[in-house]
């Protein structure tokens, strides 16, 4: 369980998150969704300390972390935008990364066929296509068979194929018991993977809880329309 | 850890185009001198000219754009289980060390080729300096790069400290000089020109050629306070500590920065 505890952030004078409490589910999908600059990838990154909260507290399975970096060995990050150094190539850059956790890459041949990437490991990352780029973030994410995934819009920018088994391979991870937190803007993508939903708007949590509760009627877009219609009337 | 991140940056970087060029670039310089004046001591005195305008400018620009490209990849490093700390070490280093080899492949060569025997003390100094700054300037990039999120800021940033330094600087120190000539000024002279390391490259340099004509003011009162080799010495040191505390102080923003 990764509890978010009255975590407060703001960027100069602009409140980002404001008093957030909410509680990712284990051994489930838990999505984060909220418009843009609604504080989903800041509240991402202050999981991974890579972004340090004004006030609060996270804890992962009861374990305080602010301020700690060895719990992000059981954390597996894709980040929003891939953008790695010119000259490296895919193959390398797994190795990179292996070489600093120092641990097999479990999933690494696998992922790679699946998201059929084999022909473009040895070429410089400079010279690969926005979405083939998305593809190794990917599978620098997963790779490494960890209890805790966050990935930050993982289908953009894949083309349709990709995103079909990026979302099938997400699937596989729940059900070999992985937490897995992940933001998106594309509503379908959150009706057909999440367990869980967790809302933000303007820094605050207006919902949090099982996808059922939120999609009363069947219809996550509309529930979600109704939700935010009822916050601007407030 | 710090040994693979070490080896990965270096090995992109001495890729870069930006590295191969600044090589090359020191290496036709000084052929180019020699080929006008065939005189190795000539090249010296003109090289030393050219370092101190060309390092600053290079080191800085380098050294914003390299945190500025590394930006999301940052993310991924600082996603990985291991210390901030190191990331910037790996990084400052990598950087470092491939533009200091840069400049010594670069002149060291060609000052080779040359035959530079007779002047190799001198040319020990020039090529020592030019690391010195490489590093300073390094560590003032990285600096000013974690403190400002714009990349078109930091460039004006970093484009505004060089021409300050450079040209700025000794026009209000002059200024300053004349206006208080009727009061005993080494001293304060000192300390003023502690406070600018190309000053301070300059004077090393020039208190070892002992070339009066380019000591300038400062570097003769070095001379006269502290006596040539003191005079290196002395400024030495406080080129180590213009490493030494901007390097603290982008390394502690970089440890509190938001990615």
């Amino acid at each position: 369980m990764i509890d978010v505890i009255n975590i407060n952030k703001s960027f100069g004078k602009k409140g980002v998150l404001r008093n957030i409490n909410l509680q990712f589910h284990n051994h489930s999908i838990n999505a984060l969704l909220g418009h843009n600059g609604s504080g989903k990838t800041t509240l991402i990154k202050i999981i991974l300390n890579l972004v340090k909260p004004d006030s609060g507290n996270i804890q992962i399975n009861g374990k305080q972390i602010i301020n700690e970096w060895q719990y992000r060995k059981d954390i597996g990050y894709m980040v929003q935008i891939a953008n790695f150094p010119e000259n490296l190539t895919p193959i390398k850059l797994f190795e990179l990364i292996t070489k600093i956790r120092n641990i097999e890459p479990a999933n690494r041949d696998y992922l790679i066929e699946q998201l059929n990437i084999s022909d473009e490991l040895g070429k410089p990352l400079k010279n690969l296509s926005g979405g083939t780029k998305q593809k190794v973030n990917a599978v620098l994410a997963l790779m490494f068979d960890l209890p805790i995934l966050i990935l930050d819009e993982p289908t953009a920018g894949l083309d349709p194929i990709a995103s079909r088994t990026l979302k099938k391979i997400l699937i596989q991870e729940k059900e070999k018991g992985k937490t897995i937190i992940l933001t998106s803007h594309i509503l379908s993508d959150i009706e057909q993977l999440s367990d869980y939903i967790h809302i933000l708007n303007d820094g605050n949590i207006i919902f949090s809880g099982l996808k059922e509760k939120l999609m009363t009627n069947g219809d996550l877009e509309k529930a979600v329309s109704k939700l935010y219609l009822s916050f601007r009337n407030k | 850890m710090l040994k693979t991140l070490l080896l990965q940056e270096i090995n992109d970087l001495l890729k870069s185009r930006w590295v191969i060029g600044y090589t090359l670039l020191f290496f036709i310089i000084i052929e180019s001198i020699y080929w006008f004046s065939g005189d190795i001591s000539k090249v010296l005195i003109s090289l030393t000219n050219i370092i101190l305008i060309v390092i600053p400018l290079v080191s800085l620009l380098f050294g914003i754009q390299h945190i500025y490209n590394r930006r999301e990849f940052n993310e991924i490093l600082l996603s990985q289980p291991i210390p901030r700390k190191l990331i910037f070490i790996g990084s400052f280093l990598s950087t470092s060390i491939v533009l200091s080899l840069a400049f010594l492949i670069g002149s060291g060569m060609s000052l080779l080729l040359r035959g530079v025997k007779g002047e190799l003390s001198i040319s020990l100094i020039i090529l020592l300096v030019g690391i010195l700054m490489t590093c300073s300037f390094l560590a003032l990039a990285y600096f000013i790069a974690y403190k400002q999120n714009d990349k078109a800021k930091g460039f004006g940033l970093g484009l505004m400290l060089w021409a300050i330094l450079l040209v700025l600087y000794d026009g209000i120190f002059m200024l300053l000089i004349y206006a208080f000539r009727d009061y005993p000024l080494e001293v304060p002279a000192i300390v003023i020109n502690s406070l600018n390391p190309i000053n301070l490259a300059r004077i090393i340099i020039t208190l070892k050629l002992d070339l009066s004509a380019m000591m300038g003011y400062t570097g003769a009162i070095y001379k006269k306070f502290f006596g040539s080799e003191l005079g290196i010495v002395i400024s030495g040191i406080i080129l180590v500590l213009w490493i030494l505390i901007p390097y603290y102080l982008a390394r502690l923003t970089f440890l509190k920065k938001d990615f």
